[in-house]
């Protein structure tokens, strides 16, 4: 029996000392897990809070970039958006033009535009879900900078909760997105924007441009007639490619059709199906848009209102020369060329931009100190220095007007300068035009760099002429709204190499540049357009024609120095 | 019942009985001392946990909010690792009511030179403060693109992110040592911020800290 109570005792013993084993170990792990849950639900809380404003971030881009801008195409009438500045209303224009069909718009009250999005509830690794608002101020009032150009300054925050549900109570986290701010940009809508754009889609002499693998466009293309596309691999275009027609043309082995589709019917992709081969196959990154509205090439911004610019408050000259607008001792306008001239653009040692326009045996020296802010025109034995800069009344950019044909054209635009050179007939390039700032790549570009050129030829051709080098580089955006943009004698002659154009094109017709077997040359140059991409951020080179719409481009806020795309001050709590 | 015998118990059993009643009574003390130990073993341990814990929290809600540089007329104030990976320094921002940063204060975390075992805080003007103890090596080191295995000085700029190691230890019962290591790494949220002339900076006096 006193074995039995040992026994007893003992046992008691060893079950407490388990029991208490057991508690420290429970007591630990309890201890761990609470220490690490809390970690855990706030981590998720801060990143779901982060989601929300990132969501948030690009909602608002999405209202600017893609709902702001799309309804600013259907805007033709300026007093639309005069009526929002003169009004100081920048707000009520976010609420009014920055909203996707069917979506909600921006609150307007107190001084500030708000709009709320939410995650709905998360129900994956994470429950919980976020719930960020956008809170959007005028940073001043809008400013009309020039005809048809509004700017609109906001500032804006955004702030963020993000809410972890799988734990009761459940945790919440806060933080805000600060000291945004960036600028729109309302004006008319620029031809320069084009990485191509044709009034009519073939040759002046009726021959269909078969876009083909060798096609890479880059930017945005656009014709009033029908785009045509022939093989698989075919073109490819990483922006928007529109037509007006309702069908495009596709080279089905040679018997052309024409089809409302993004290829050639005959092919198939469906299940099933998929070893019939496509026939005609180009790539759309961006869609391809047939039956969009007619673009009118004629533009509002007319032949005599630049000649106006360059004139200045000077009577257009009635005598052959070339005559920088002035009043005596400060420039009022730009460079007016009358009669037939050479232009060479070029760069002095002190970095000044150089115009020299010849005229038979008289040769006029243009110098531009943008340092000084003077002009000095040398013409024969005559040198005089003009206050200000030939860049018209707008002061857009520098500025020449040729009443006549530019015969040769070639040079290098300076680093700061930004050029438009016209002409009423035809502009001839006889040497390399190239900015003075790019980079070679591949594909070559100017990202970065201020410097653009427009070459406009209003009734006349943009052409290469026969004295121009093989392999010719040419940047600038090429316009010819009543012309081509072609080769002199393009199929006479052998390979001239290859045109590469750092820039866009602009034309009424499709304008030749070489004859081809196949895919080799046999006379004349190869193309290698490559899209200038500052056009889609809204650069354009001065005083450029523009379409009959408006546009918007959002940049830096005039008082904040931030766009859409900076970072912004990032607040954790503390709201 | 009958009782076998009324006589009453002999030193014999008497010591029999006190034995083992100080058998029994050494093995519950045993097994109480065991028990305790257990337990003390295991604050030990958690409170090396914690320590390391405190330290992580600590460095990241606070260094979360930094960035690579912040840039005021003309001065830039650069986060920073020295001291052999043992010292930290950057700066957060201050915010007033409407969303402006109003200042911008500078905070060190280093171990205490008179005790090791200690990582100390200071931020701006204020005095130090003791963030834990127990500590047996921490590590911060800035890495990514170029510098992956996290030993620059510096972050970089394309993708800023703080290393944080730290291993706290403990010596317990029976000399025992505890140790605990815990990491982490931060995205450095603020990132080449130029700040307004009119901004005020909260620093510590040169050498003070």
């Amino acid at each position: 029996m006193g074995k039995r109570g040992v026994v007893l005792i003992v046992t008691c013993m060893i079950i407490s000392v388990l029991l208490v084993l057991t508690a420290v170990l429970f007591s630990g792990l309890f201890t761990q897990k609470r220490s690490v849950d809390t970690q855990k639900f706030s981590l998720q809380a801060i990143n779901l809070a982060e989601a929300g404003a990132g969501h948030a971030l690009s909602e608002l881009r999405d209202r600017i970039r893609v709902d702001l801008s799309g309804r600013m195409i259907g805007v033709k009438q300026s007093n639309v958006i005069q009526n929002y500045a003169n009004a100081d209303n920048s707000l009520l224009f976010l609420r009014d033009y920055a909203y996707p069909d069917g979506g909600s718009q921006f609150s307007v009250s107190g001084g500030q535009a708000t709009l709320t999005v939410t995650s709905g509830t998360l129900n994956s690794s994470v429950q919980g879900n976020y719930s960020a608002r956008i809170i959007i101020k005028a940073d001043g009032a809008p400013s009309n900078t020039s005809t048809d150009v509004y700017v609109f300054p906001y500032t804006f925050t955004i702030e963020s909760q993000g809410n972890v549900s799988s734990v009761n109570p459940a945790v919440s986290k806060n933080i805000r997105l600060l000291q945004g701010a960036f600028s729109l940009t309302v004006r008319r809508d620029s031809f320069a924007k084009f990485a191509l754009f044709t009034a009519h889609h073939r040759t002046p002499n009726n021959t269909t441009v078969w876009f083909t693998s060798n096609t890479n466009f880059n930017g945005p293309v656009y014709t009033n007639e029908t785009l045509s596309f022939a093989n698989n691999l075919s073109a490819h275009f990483t922006e928007e490619v529109s037509q007006h027609q309702n069908r495009a043309r596709y080279y089905n082995n040679g018997s052309t059709v024409l089809l409302d589709a993004d290829s050639n019917a005959a092919c198939c992709e469906a299940v099933g199906c998929e070893t019939i081969p496509c026939k005609d196959k180009p790539v759309f990154d961006k869609g391809f848009q047939r039956g969009a509205d007619e673009i009118n090439l004629q533009s509002s911004v007319s032949q005599s209102d630049l000649k106006q610019q360059a004139l200045g408050t000077m009577t257009e000259p009635g005598q052959n020369g070339v005559y920088v607008a002035n009043d005596g001792s400060t420039l009022t306008g730009g460079i007016y060329i009358r009669g037939d001239s050479g232009v060479v653009m070029s760069v002095d040692a002190s970095n000044n931009p150089v115009y020299t326009i010849t005229q038979g045996s008289t040769t006029n020296v243009i110098t531009v100190n943008y340092g000084t802010n003077q002009t000095t025109v040398t013409s024969g034995t005559q040198t005089q220095t003009y206050s200000g800069i030939p860049n018209g009344v707008g002061n857009e950019g520098v500025l020449i007007y040729a009443k006549d044909d530019i015969t040769s054209f070639s040079g290098v635009v300076q680093s700061a300068t930004a050029a438009t050179v016209s002409s009423e007939n035809d502009i001839t390039i006889t040497g390399n035009v190239t900015y003075q700032q790019y980079n070679a790549g591949p594909p070559v570009n100017a990202e970065g760099y201020q410097n653009v050129l427009g070459i406009l030829a209003w009734n006349g051709d943009v052409s290469i002429g026969t004295s121009a080098p093989d392999n010719i580089n040419i940047h600038g955006i090429v316009m010819a709204p009543r012309g081509v943009f072609t080769v002199d004698n393009y199929n006479i002659g052998g390979t001239r190499g290859v045109a590469t154009l750092l820039g866009g094109v602009i034309t009424d017709f499709y304008g030749a540049f070489g004859t081809f077997s196949g895919n080799s040359n046999i006379s004349g140059y190869g193309r290698n357009f490559v899209y200038d991409a500052r056009m889609l951020q809204g650069l354009t080179p001065p005083y450029f024609p523009y379409m009959s719409n408006f546009t918007s481009v959002d940049g830096k806020a005039t008082s904040g120095g931030k766009g859409l795309d900076n970072k912004l001050v990032w607040q954790d709590e503390g709201v | 019942m009958k009782l076998k015998s009324n006589r009453g118990l002999t030193l014999i059993e008497i010591l029999v009985v006190a034995v083992l009643f100080l058998l029994l009574f050494g093995a519950v003390m045993m097994a109480s001392v065991g028990s305790e130990r257990s337990w003390r073993t295991g604050q030990d341990n958690m409170a090396c946990q914690q320590q390391a814990r405190q330290v992580i929290d600590e460095v990241v809600r606070l260094i979360r909010q930094s960035g690579v540089t912040w840039s005021s007329s003309g001065n830039s104030y650069t986060t920073t690792i020295s001291d052999q990976n043992k010292r930290l320094d950057f700066y957060v921002p201050e915010f007033d009511t409407d969303g402006n940063i109003s200042a911008l204060r500078k905070v060190t975390f280093k171990l205490d030179p008179l005790d090791t075992s200690v990582l100390l805080k200071k931020e701006g003007t204020d005095s130090p403060v003791v963030v834990a103890r127990d500590i047996d090596n921490i590590y911060f080191g800035a890495g990514c693109a170029g510098c992956a295995t996290f030993d620059c000085s510096v972050p970089v700029s394309d993708c800023p992110i703080i290393e944080i190691n730290v291993r706290t230890s403990r010596v317990g019962v029976q000399n025992r040592e505890y140790t605990f290591s815990l990491s982490s790494r931060v995205y450095l949220r603020n990132q080449a911020s130029e700040l307004a002339s009119e901004v005020t900076l909260d620093f510590p006096s040169e050498g003070e800290f």
